[in-house]
């Protein structure tokens, strides 16, 4: 525990985009490694152009394994439909006992990410030629 | 603040930006829109970090949003359907915001085409 405060500064957000030329069942960096920084994320979101449903899994690793978090299922077109919204990874019930557990000032749940790990995602069944999987990690460094 | 006119110089099912990418980070409030399109639009809002470009979310745009004195512009940065982006941070005041890194954009499609007809965008917020 740290005997000072330290303050975020600095937003971050990356962007993953999964099509026919990636795989299905391995796992990706949808977060890459900070090997300085230790981050706090408030968001993780997944929009699909999948005729299907997704089965995604979520996977945090500290630079030599991988330890699986939880799985979601991402229905068809979310978030590419007027009536499916994007899928909430982040404020999913299934990922509560991880990224719900700790809350800023206002109240707004957030997971700090240590320097030197990163997040991976896995997702099952293999994309057509014009079906993809967007995901959007963001939030803030402690820089 | 960045407002843009579509028109029907505008390609359909084509990404425009609405946000254009800047050298600092900026926290974003608001993203409404307006048309005076007598018909339904579907319009898609997406994400480009200047390499890559993520779809966010889908949503509709009613006639006449924000232009009859009846249907409202719509609130495309409230809206529940792209909540798990827009709506996941909060500052002291309880407001929703986003934050943009340096070098991101917004970008936006819609699906229709347009006559003599105008999808307007505002999008606003401040910089660090």
């Amino acid at each position: 525990m740290a005997t000072s405060l330290t303050f975020t500064s600095a937003g971050f957000m990356q962007g993953s985009t999964f099509s026919s030329a990636t795989s299905a069942n391995t796992r990706y960096d949808i977060l890459s490694t900070d090997a300085t920084y230790t981050r706090r994320i408030y968001g993780l979101s997944v929009t699909s152009t999948d005729a299907g449903a997704q089965t995604v899994k979520f996977h945090l690793h500290d630079g030599s394994a991988s330890f699986q978090i939880f799985t979601l299922n991402i229905p068809l077109n979310s978030g590419n439909s007027t009536t499916v919204a994007s899928v909430d990874a982040f404020g999913s019930v299934f990922g509560a006992s991880v990224f719900q557990k700790q809350r800023d000032a206002n109240g707004v749940p957030y997971f700090n990410i240590p320097a030197g790990w990163k997040i991976q995602m896995e997702y099952n069944t293999a994309l057509l030629a014009a079906e993809g999987l967007y995901v959007l990690v963001f939030g803030e460094t402690y820089a | 603040m960045e407002s843009k006119g579509i028109t029907s110089s505008t390609p359909i099912n084509t990404k425009f930006t609405v946000l254009t990418s800047s050298a600092s980070d900026r926290r974003l409030y608001g993203f409404a829109v307006l048309s005076n399109d007598n018909a339904i639009q579907t319009v898609k809002i997406h994400l480009n970090d200047g390499t890559n470009i993520v779809q966010v979310f889908t949503l509709a745009i009613p006639a006449s949003s924000g232009t009859n004195g009846v249907a409202s512009a719509v609130d495309v940065f409230g809206n529940t359907l792209g909540e798990s982006v827009f709506q996941k941070m909060r500052e002291p005041n309880g407001l929703a915001y986003f934050n943009i890194p340096a070098g991101w954009s917004i970008q936006m499609e819609y699906n229709t085409t347009l006559v003599s007809e105008t999808i307007t965008t505002h999008l606003f917020g401040e910089i660090y």
